[in-house]
């Protein structure tokens, strides 16, 4: 079973690959870079990233790609996480990621990985500190497939 | 078309003139293993390709239709029909692709630089689909004359499906084949050993072509001159092959087969950067997968400044839309920028055209 984990930060695509043989899990995301969406008001660019971006999603070949969930709301100042708003940009990314067909597509709600990770402890450290959340990501979905 | 003259067995001939629906108009006898009859097919109204081989029924030449009939991916020639004729004879029918191959498309200047790279990239996104899990297959022949393009749209298609294998994906790799030698890359000069790394080597050397770099037909012009000396005092063509091949294969482990400098000028580093990657000899340096490589490609391929040439003029358009040239006038060069009154001088004349092209880029 191999599960990709996503957090969408801005323009970029960050991708955590959690592989489970036997309950051992290993990651096996590579050599992977963070992708960029830019210049996305010109068509043919975000034709061209998502035709790199699902080639980059058809090589790992995971059976699941959690995705960072994002509030699409404004950020209220007495709420817990306090991330800011989302970039639109995110959500066209988004919705590039959900079209891919070879895999599962879900959403995830960072509050279910971050109180998931809080009792049971990853066992293993990103490779990049900027994995941090794709990591929390793919673990939780990894270790809570139904 | 009398059909008598080609030097087809008598089963071909038969079928070929008991087709009534089929006007066949344009042969092509390039294949080694086949003859490809082109024409207009009245039920389908549209031109088709109607390729006759030869094999056995245990031969592996139906491997081609067999796969390409499973795939359905708009950077892969698509299979209509598949047949046996006779025991020794089959065919199968494709859509006819109005461009034709590559190589004699890139070499009749019909393309500009971002739609060269446009090519690159879709034949990229038809490699993913032929090395995904699921299929698993190395072309392991990539290179202008196996691809094909649509005249307007300038969509490539990966064809030719004639050394094609399919690998045990834990394995990752099978053996390599008789490929021309000049997109063999290191691995299958040394252990026999090709994988899907080895197709993005191909289109690394297919970019490199392109995009203009020097890359002669003949192989004697591979060689410098003192090779070329060296050559022409072997005796025996087979002698001679060995020694060609052992020239090609010392550039390719020295990485230095493909002359970057000979690239145009305007080709920019990021560019030349994808293609060193896309061929490097060490597998841990080469692109890993066609993701890694799609990606970089696409980083060269937003903002692009487009250029084409028209003779000695070269023309530049910038991604909003801007024209320039530059044109070579005495001995020196200057930059036109187009206006509503035409064309416009812009800038000092220069000795050398690099400034001007690096302004614009």
């Amino acid at each position: 079973m191999k599960v990709l984990g996503i957090e969408i930060k801005g323009r970029e695509i960050r991708i955590v690959a959690l592989e489970d043989n036997g309950g051992v899990i290993t990651d096996v995301t590579g050599n992977y870079k963070p992708m960029k969406l830019e210049d996305d008001e010109i068509a043919e660019n975000v034709n061209l990233f998502k035709n790199a971006l699902h080639a980059t999603l058809s090589n790992y070949h995971a059976d699941i790609i959690a995705i960072r969930w994002r509030n699409p709301k404004p950020v209220r100042s007495d709420q817990a996480e306090k991330n800011n708003s989302p970039s639109p940009i995110s959500f066209k990314i988004e919705g590039l990621i959900q079209i891919y067909e070879g895999s599962k597509v879900y959403l995830v709600k960072p509050q279910s990985s971050t109180a998931y990770v809080k009792k049971n402890p990853l066992p293993l450290n990103p490779k990049f500190g900027y994995q941090a959340e794709a990591l929390k990501i793919a673990y939780y979905q990894i270790k809570n497939i139904k | 078309m009398d059909l008598t003259e080609l030097g087809l067995d008598e089963e071909v001939i038969v079928f070929l003139e008991s087709q009534t629906d089929f006007l066949i108009d344009r042969i092509s006898q390039e294949g080694g293993n086949c003859d490809i009859f082109f024409g207009y097919h009245e039920i389908f109204q549209r031109r088709i390709a109607l390729k006759i081989y030869y094999g056995n029924e245990k031969s592996s030449s139906h491997n081609e239709p067999r796969i390409l009939s499973r795939i359905n991916h708009e950077n892969i020639l698509k299979v209509r029909d598949a047949k046996r004729i006779s025991n020794l004879h089959s065919y199968f029918m494709t859509d006819e692709i109005s461009g034709g191959d590559l190589e004699k498309f890139f070499k009749a200047g019909k393309l500009n630089l971002s739609e060269k790279l446009n090519i690159i990239h879709g034949t990229l996104n038809g490699l993913t689909e032929l090395h995904k899990p699921s299929n698993s297959i190395v072309h392991r022949d990539l290179k202008p004359k196996n691809i094909l393009i649509y005249e307007d749209s300038k969509q490539p298609l990966i064809s030719d499906f004639g050394s094609i294998k399919q690998y045990d994906k834990n394995i990752g790799h099978v053996n390599g084949s008789k490929i021309t030698s000049v997109y063999t890359p290191k691995e299958v000069f040394e252990d026999n050993f090709y994988s899907p790394q080895s197709d993005i080597y191909q289109i690394g050397v297919t970019m490199f072509q392109i995009l203009g770099g020097f890359f002669p037909g003949a192989y004697f012009d591979w060689l410098n001159e003192k090779e070329k000396i060296k050559f022409l005092a072997i005796s025996g063509p087979f002698e001679q092959d060995v020694y060609l091949n052992k020239v090609i294969y010392k550039r390719v482990v020295q990485h230095n087969l493909l002359q970057i400098d000979t690239l145009p000028k305007y080709i920019n580093p990021h560019i030349i950067k994808v293609i060193k990657k896309a061929t490097h000899p060490n597998l841990k340096l080469r692109y890993e997968n066609t993701g890694a490589f799609l990606t970089d490609l696409y980083k060269t391929q937003k903002k692009l400044t487009n250029w084409h040439e028209d003779g000695d003029t070269l023309y530049a358009t910038k991604s909003n839309g801007n024209e320039f040239r530059i044109i070579a006038s005495k001995g020196r060069f200057h930059t036109e920028k187009k206006g509503n009154a035409g064309w416009r001088r812009q800038g000092e004349f220069q000795e050398t055209i690099d400034s001007l092209i690096h302004e614009l880029n």
